[in-house]
C-alpha cells in the first residue's frame, strides 16, 4: 500500500489551505485517494492553522495518527514544534526559517524558541530535515503570498510526495488567476532548487 | 462545478451543496457560521448557473423559515447552520415536525466538537429525538454529496423535515466526490391552503403531534433497508461506528489487522435508529463497542434496545471513546484495541524542552475594531470610571485577549445586550457593549428595545465593518448587496437603533482614533446621568477587504514605518496594541508592509515618535 501522511503548520494568513488544496487537486490528478482537513477555526486570523494531508492508494480517516507522520511541514519555524508530535521517528522535516513570534508571547513575556532550539528538538527524531528561507525567496519574486509555493516546491524535491511534478504544476495552474498563477509556479521552481543546493 | 461525471477534490460542505443541486433544491438559506458555511456560500456562487434561490438570512431562525416556506410550496430547500444555529431555529424546527413538509427539507446541522470556532459543543443528534425530526450522518465527502439528495428524497416521501448532521472535521474535509447528473427542476412554488395543518392551535397541534409520532415509524421502515447503512464481516465482537467515526474505525482496524477479527457496522441514519437491522446485527454478539462523535447518542438507543429484545451483549461505548472533544485516530484505536483485549504501543510523545509559542486568532492588522477598544480603553481612563465590557459572537470577541482585554462576557448570539439590561441596573458600574453589526442585525433589536421599555444605561457599540467579516465576508443587511450579488437597499444600525427610541446616537470612524474616543467619553456622561441607553455606531470597512481594494489598485492605503534610527526595541507599540504587522526583529520593530493598512494606532502608541507614514 502507497501511502504518505503529511502535517502541515503555520499561520494564519499563510496560504496554509491553498498549498493544502493544491497538494489534494494535484493527488487526484495523479489518480490517488486524498483527505485534506483543515484544522482551522479562525484562521485568517494569525493564528496557528494544522493541515492533514493523506494521499495514498486509499484513505479513510481525515486525521493523521500522532506519531505517524511522514513528513511534517511548517510555514514559520517555531509552528514546526506545534506538529513534531505528529512525526513518525526518521520522518521527513521541510520548516520555513522564518520567525515570526506572535503578539502574545511578547506581551506575556513567553520564551520564542529559536531556530537552533527548534532543530536541536527536531533532531531527537529524525535527521532529514530541511530548512529552507522561503520568506526572502518569496519576497525576491515580489509577494509574500508564494511563500507556500516555495515551501511546495520544496517538498517535491525531497522525494516524498508520491506526487508528479506536472500533475503539481496543473493543480497550482487550476487554483490561481493569471498574473498570479505564473508568479506562484515561479515560487514553486524556486522551492525546488532551495532543497537540491541542501540534498 | 460542471455536469460531468467526473471526479473533483471537494470540500465535505461543497459536496453538501452539489448533493443540494443534484437532488433538485431550488431554494437555499443560512445564516453564516462555521462550520457550515462554505455550503450555502458554494449554492451562492452556483445560484445563477442552476436558477436557484439563495439567501444569508438575518439569522438561523429566520433562514429557517424561507426554506420551510419554500418547501411549503412545493419546493425543494435545504437550509444549513451551525450547531448554535440550530438552537435559534429550534422553536420553528419543533412545530415544523408538527406540521410536516411538502417539498423535500433538509436541515443541515454543521456540529463543532472541540470548540475550534464555537461557544460550546453540542449533539445536534439529539434535536432529532426531541424534536421527532429524522437524522442521518454522512462519514466522508461522496457520502456527504449522497445523502443530501437521498434525504431530500426520503424528506419528500414521508413528509417530514429531516437533519443532516455533520461534524467540522467532515463538514472542513477535503477528498474525491464523483459527480452524478444534477436534477433541474423547473418548478413554480404554489401553495395549497391547509390551515388545519399550517395553524398549530392545540386542537391541531394534539393531532398532528400523532401523525410526527407515525411518520417516524415510517421512516425507520425505510431506514432498516437504507443502503448508506453497511455491515461487514461476522464475528462476536462488533463496532457500531457513526459519521465520520466509521472512517477512522477502518483505518484502525487496517492497523490492527493481525487481530481484527471484529465486523463492523456503520451506522448513517442515526435517528430514529434501524431496530430490526441494529436487531440483526446485535443477536450473534458478544461485545459491541459503539463509536460516535460527542454524546452516546447511540449507545443508549442501543442499551435500551439490548434490554428490549433480552439480548445479553456486553454494550461499550463512552467508557472506552472520549466524551469530550473531536474523535481522533488514536482515541478509536485505543478503544478498538481495547476491547479485543489487544495490548497496542501508541507513539510515545518525546520530550521537548522548547514549546511552540502560543498563537491564539488575533484581529487582523489595521482591524477597526482594534482602534475601537483602545478608544473604549482611553475614554474610560479619561473619565476614571470602572467599566464592564459585555460582548458577542464575531470577529470582536477576540477583543478578549491581551493587549486589549477589552471583552468581558460573550455567551451567544445577541447576549451582550440582553446581559447590559441586567448588568446596568444590578452592577453599579458603567457597562459598555460591543457587537458587530450583523450579530446587531441577528438578535440585539430585541434586548435593545428592552433597554428602552425597561431604562438600562448603558453603551451600545455597533462594530460596523460593513461585512459579516468572521466567516468569510458574507454580505450583513448593511453591505448593499445580498448572496447572490443583487445591489438592495442597506439597512443602517443608526436607523434602527432611533427607531427603537435610542436618542443619544452618533456615527463615528474608528481611524479618527479621538473623535471615536471623545463620543465614548460623552456616551460615559449621558449614561451616568440616567439620561438611557447610547448606541454608537463605529463604522469602518474591514481591513481585509481594504488590502484586497488596495491589492487591486482599487484604493491606495496610507501605510506606516519605523524609523530604526527612533525605535528604541521597547515594544510598547507590541504591548499597548498587539497588531500582527508589528514584527521585532533583531532588537528593533519592523512593520510587515504587506499586511499594515495604515490605522496609525502603532504610531498613537509609541513613546519615541519612531513611527510615521510612508514618505
Amino acid at each position: 500500500m502507497m501511502r504518505v501522511d503529511i502535517v502541515l503548520s503555520g499561520i494564519g494568513g499563510q496560504g496554509i489551505l491553498t498549498l493544502a488544496a493544491i497538494l489534494g487537486t494535484a493527488a487526484i490528478l495523479d489518480k490517488y485517494d486524498v483527505r485534506v482537513s483543515e484544522v482551522h477555526g479562525m484562521a485568517q486570523r494569525g493564528g496557528a492553522v494544522t493541515c492533514h494531508v493523506k494521499i495514498g492508494d486509499k484513505i479513510s480517516s481525515p486525521l493523521v495518527m500522532e506519531g505517524s507522520a511522514d513528513m511534517i511541514v511548517a510555514l514559520e519555524a517555531s509552528e514546526t514544534l506545534r506538529a513534531l508530535h505528529y512525526l513518525k521517528p526518521k520522518g521527513t522535516i521541510v520548516t520555513n526559517s522564518l520567525e515570526h513570534p506572535p503578539p502574545l508571547s511578547m506581551i506575556k513575556g513567553l520564551k520564542y524558541p529559536s531556530l537552533n532550539e527548534i532543530i536541536e528538538e527536531a533532531k531527537k527524531l529524525t535527521d532529514e530535515i530541511y530548512v529552507v528561507d522561503a520568506y526572502n525567496v518569496a519576497r525576491s519574486l515580489g509577494s509574500l503570498q508564494t511563500i507556500n509555493m516555495v515551501i511546495l516546491g520544496s517538498m517535491w524535491a525531497t522525494g516524498k510526495l508520491l506526487l508528479s511534478r506536472g500533475s503539481i504544476v496543473k493543480a497550482i495552474e487550476r487554483s490561481f488567476r493569471e498574473p498570479t498563477a505564473t508568479i506562484n509556479l515561479k515560487a514553486f521552481e524556486e522551492g525546488i532548487k532551495l532543497v537540491k543546493k541542501l540534498l | 462545478m460542471d455536469d460531468s461525471q467526473e471526479v473533483l477534490l471537494m470540500l465535505g460542505n461543497e459536496a453538501i451543496a452539489r448533493g443540494a443541486i443534484e437532488g433538485g433544491v431550488q431554494v437555499a438559506t443560512a445564516y453564516p457560521g462555521t462550520p457550515s458555511t462554505e455550503i450555502v456560500e458554494t449554492l451562492a456562487s452556483l445560484a445563477k448557473d442552476y436558477d436557484l434561490y439563495v439567501e444569508w438570512s438575518v439569522n438561523e431562525k429566520v433562514a429557517f423559515e424561507v426554506a420551510l416556506a419554500a418547501s411549503y410550496c412545493e419546493l425543494r430547500a435545504l437550509t444549513a447552520m451551525k450547531h448554535v444555529g440550530l438552537n435559534v431555529a429550534s422553536d420553528t424546527l419543533f412545530t415544523a415536525a408538527y406540521t410536516g413538509v411538502r417539498g423535500g427539507f433538509v436541515v443541515v446541522s454543521a456540529d463543532d466538537p472541540n470548540c475550534h470556532s464555537s461557544q460550546n459543543e453540542q449533539d445536534n443528534r439529539i434535536y432529532g429525538l426531541h424534536a421527532y425530526v429524522p437524522v442521518i450522518e454522512p462519514s466522508s465527502p461522496q457520502e456527504a454529496k449522497d445523502m443530501v439528495t437521498y434525504a431530500l428524497d426520503i424528506s419528500e416521501h414521508h413528509k417530514v423535515p429531516i437533519i443532516l448532521r455533520t461534524t467540522t472535521r467532515l463538514s472542513h474535509v477535503r477528498g474525491p466526490v464523483k459527480l452524478n447528473p444534477v436534477r433541474r427542476p423547473k418548478k413554480v412554488g404554489s401553495f395549497i391552503k391547509a390551515p388545519e395543518r399550517l395553524v398549530c392551535l392545540p386542537a391541531n397541534a394534539r393531532r398532528m403531534r400523532l401523525e410526527a409520532i407515525s411518520r417516524l415509524k415510517n421512516v425507520e421502515e425505510t431506514f432498516n433497508h437504507s443502503s448508506f447503512n453497511l455491515v461487514k464481516g461476522s464475528s462476536r465482537i462488533g463496532v457500531i461506528a457513526c459519521g465520520l467515526a466509521y472512517a477512522y474505525a477502518v483505518e484502525a482496524l487496517e492497523r490492527l489487522q493481525d487481530h481484527h477479527n471484529v465486523s463492523i457496522l456503520k451506522l448513517s441514519t442515526v435517528y430514529p435508529i434501524p431496530r430490526k437491522l441494529l436487531n440483526d446485527f446485535l443477536k450473534d454478539k458478544e461485545k459491541v463497542l459503539i463509536i460516535e462523535e460527542l454524546e452516546p447518542f447511540i449507545e443508549l438507543q442501543v442499551k435500551a434496545l439490548c434490554h428490549e429484545l433480552n439480548l445479553e451483549v456486553e454494550i461499550h461505548g463512552k467508557d472506552l471513546i472520549p466524551l469530550a472533544g473531536e474523535l481522533t485516530p488514536q482515541a478509536v484505536f485505543k478503544g478498538i484495541a481495547s476491547i479485543l483485549g489487544v495490548k497496542v504501543e501508541l507513539p510515545k510523545n518525546i520530550e521537548l524542552k522548547s514549546q511552540a509559542p502560543p498563537r491564539p486568532p488575533i484581529l487582523c492588522a489595521g482591524c477597526p475594531h482594534r482602534n475601537t477598544f483602545y478608544a473604549i480603553k482611553l475614554a474610560v481612563r479619561k473619565k476614571n470610571v470602572e467599566a464592564i465590557y459585555p460582548s458577542d459572537i464575531g470577529c470582536y470577541t477576540l477583543g478578549y485577549y491581551p493587549p486589549l482585554e477589552v471583552v468581558d462576557t460573550t455567551l451567544c448570539m445577541g447576549a451582550g445586550v440582553g446581559l447590559s439590561c441586567g448588568l446596568a441596573k444590578f452592577s453599579g458600574k458603567i457597562v459598555i457593549a460591543t457587537v458587530g453589526e450583523s450579530t446587531f442585525f441577528h438578535a440585539c433589536i430585541p434586548a435593545l428595545i428592552n433597554s428602552v421599555f425597561n431604562p438600562s444605561n448603558f453603551i451600545l457599540i455597533v462594530l460596523d465593518n460593513s461585512f459579516t467579516a468572521m466567516t468569510g465576508h458574507q454580505p450583513s443587511p448593511v453591505t448593499g448587496m445580498n448572496a447572490m450579488g443583487q445591489k438592495v437597499k442597506p439597512v443602517l444600525p443608526e436607523d434602527i437603533a432611533k427607531a427603537c427610541g435610542i436618542e443619544f446616537c452618533k456615527v463615528v470612524d474608528p481611524y479618527d482614533l479621538d473623535a471615536t474616543t471623545s463620543s465614548i467619553a460623552e456616551a460615559i456622561d449621558y449614561i451616568k446621568r440616567g439620561l438611557g441607553p447610547a448606541v454608537i455606531i463605529a463604522r469602518r470597512e474591514c481591513s481585509l477587504i481594504l488590502l484586497r481594494k488596495h491589492r487591486s489598485g482599487i484604493i491606495k492605503l496610507i501605510r506606516r514605518r519605523v524609523d530604526p534610527e527612533l525605535c528604541k526595541g521597547c515594544l510598547a507599540c507590541i504591548k499597548l496594541v498587539g497588531c500582527p504587522a508589528l514584527i521585532p526583529r533583531s532588537g528593533k520593530v519592523v512593520i510587515e508592509e504587506e499586511m499594515c493598512s495604515g490605522c496609525g494606532l502603532c504610531e498613537r502608541a509609541c513613546p519615541h515618535k519612531a513611527i510615521g507614514l510612508v514618505e
